[in-house]
């Protein structure tokens, strides 16, 4: 509001955001697991001397520096970016908040290169014990990321304390923060695992290593599998009751619900029958498969973990439409357009004779002509309503929503959508006002289907 | 449309600046400066590398292959130092800074769909090429 809208057709910001996310988390995961992996196995390679499981190592290390240290690099300052122009003003109140807590993770991040550089330029120039103390400070630092990004988005999705307080620890400390360490640490085992499988089977020849790598890594799967259900049951318990109320509702959550679950048992049973019982089974088709459905349980979780958060982007601190709960009570006074600053500005620019001693005119709103009523409509649900559906066509589009509806419906959701859904924000402005934005979408609202009975 | 810029700065934050004025933007420019070393060799360096693998003499070459040999780490330097200075810079500047106003949001959008492919794709293309 406070901020020019940024509008994304079809897709939505938000869903923009989710697909980055998604791509980011994938790859970040194994920054942290498969840094775990090249210390442990590092660690085995010298203490059994065995020459081909290093040279393994050192290819696979490449291949890790490559995914993460650089997609993950960019992928990360994507969302940074692109949260910065969809979700502006809750970036606004994150980083405020964390700043110190990004800081923080900015020299872990440092740490993770300067170290990774080492281990892996330096490779056959340092000595065993210095080599894999570079191993170990990687892991370490990778690790301490996780740690700390995690505690600033578990901090969205229950802030806590920190509502009444504003105590930076007590936000970072949330009652989101353990469970969800652990089902990322969880994460992060699995899913390094899953690309060693992929890298080894496509990579290693000689069956005898990748029988090896296969066998090997599968604890760490399984262990990584067990605490990510742990951190998920941790995660579901200390959900703010908005949150369980918006999984049992929406139908698309409830799918990816049962998607998660049955693809998880898929995954042990895979883990059970292949590289634990068969490792000679992991061949380019098995893992591929094996990895796939890992990536799929790890995005569906992904999506359900942000999804939950409806209608607030940081819960109880700022709306997905990036209103403050404490501002709207003045916004449905004073008016939602006089109350943005861009909205203000723009409408004082383009119609100067609604504005009278200094103030818009919400009657005077009201008697401009119809396309221009329209127009302020659109600018209204740009503004107030875009952050979650797309117009015509595309995510959760307003125009399907409201098929058929009448233009008595339509106003009555307008004034009133908290009440017609629990996970939508009120509507923040004057009742001139939701009747720019009814008018506009009465405009773009199909008829009720044809040939029903 | 004639809009009066200045009626277009936000108001303040009600969470106040989270640490003085000078600390926000002496980091910011401090970070900025360790930022722009890597990112020159980064762009640049790309260039000249290729210049120098394809026109240059042996010793030339050597260089432009020990270059792009580190232009992994160079590229997450380059990244990582730029944290430092957006997030500053969103602090201290928030009223009237929105990401999409950075001139390296324009690098970083440009990277994320482009580069995602190139290093994909150079995963063994750097072996065969350069390294």
């Amino acid at each position: 509001m406070h901020y020019p809208t940024w509008y994304v057709p079809f897709l939505t910001s938000p869903m923009l955001i989710a697909i980055i996310a998604i791509l980011h988390v994938l790859v970040s995961h194994y920054a942290v697991g498969g840094g775990l992996f090249l210390a442990v196995e590092t660690r085995y390679a010298y203490r059994t001397n065995n020459k081909e499981y290093l040279a393994y190592l050192k290819d696979h290390a490449w291949f890790f520096i490559l995914i993460t240290v650089v997609y993950g690099a960019i992928t990360g300052v994507g969302i940074w970016w692109t949260i910065g122009l969809a979700s502006p003003l809750a970036t606004e109140t994150l980083i405020h908040t964390f700043v110190f807590g990004w800081a923080m993770e900015y020299v872990f991040f440092v740490l993770e290169i300067v170290s990774a550089f080492i281990f892996f330029y330096y490779w056959g120039r340092l000595e065993p014990k210095v080599h894999q103390a570079m191993a170990w400070i990687y892991a370490f630092s990778a690790w301490m990321s996780l740690v700390l990004i995690t505690g600033i988005t578990a901090f969205m999705l229950n802030p806590g304390a920190w509502v009444e307080t504003k105590n930076f620890w007590l936000g970072f400390f949330n009652p989101q923060f353990v469970p969800q360490v652990i089902a990322r640490t969880g994460g992060a085992l699995l899913l390094s695992s899953l690309y060693v499988y992929l890298h080894a089977a496509f990579r290693v020849k000689d069956t005898a290593l990748r029988d090896l790598i296969a066998s090997r890594s599968t604890l760490p799967a399984l262990v990584g599998a067990a605490y990510v259900t742990l951190g998920g049951i941790g995660w579901y318990i200390f959900l703010p009751e908005s949150a369980k109320a918006a999984l049992a509702a929406a139908s698309s959550l409830n799918i990816f619900m049962v998607l998660i679950f049955a693809l998880t048992i898929a995954v042990f049973v895979m883990l059970y029958l292949g590289p634990l019982r068969h490792p000679d089974w992991v061949s380019p088709g098995f893992a591929l498969l094996l990895f796939g459905t890992g990536l799929t349980v790890f995005s569906a979780g992904e999506f359900v973990r942000e999804a939950v958060r409806k209608p607030y982007i940081i819960y109880n601190v700022v709306y997905g439409n990036q209103i403050l709960p404490e501002e709207v009570a003045t916004l449905r006074e004073k008016g939602y357009i006089e109350g943005g600053t861009w909205t203000s500005a723009w409408v004082r620019a383009r119609y100067p004779t609604v504005t009278q001693s200094g103030q818009i005119d919400e009657d005077t709103l009201l008697a401009l002509p119809e396309p221009d009523q329209r127009e302020l409509g659109k600018v209204l649900f740009q503004y107030h309503c875009s952050s979650c559906h797309a117009t015509t066509e595309g995510y959760s589009a307003v125009a399907q929503l409201l098929r058929g509806w009448t233009p008595e419906m339509i106003r009555n959701l307008v004034q009133n959508p908290e009440k017609f859904h629990f996970f939508m924000p009120p509507w923040a402005g004057t009742p001139q006002e939701a009747e720019l934005l009814t008018k506009y979408l009465v405009s773009i609202a199909p008829p009720r289907p044809g040939g029903m009975k | 449309v004639t809009m009066n810029p200045t009626e277009l700065i936000g108001p303040p934050s009600p969470l106040g600046y989270p640490a003085p004025y000078w600390f926000l933007v002496t980091f910011k420019v401090l970070g900025f400066t360790l930022h722009m070393g890597p990112m020159h060799l980064w762009f640049a360096g790309i260039l000249v590398a290729m210049v120098l693998a394809r026109w240059g003499s042996a010793e030339a070459r050597r260089w432009s292959a020990r270059l792009m040999r580190q232009m992994p780490v160079i590229i997450a330097l380059g990244i990582n130092f730029g944290i430092v200075p957006l997030l500053f810079t969103q602090v201290a500047y928030y009223r009237v800074f929105l990401s999409g106003d950075d001139p390296d949001g324009l690098a970083v959008v440009l990277d994320y769909y482009s580069l995602d492919a190139r290093v994909l794709r150079g995963l063994y293309l750097c072996e065969w090429a350069w390294c």
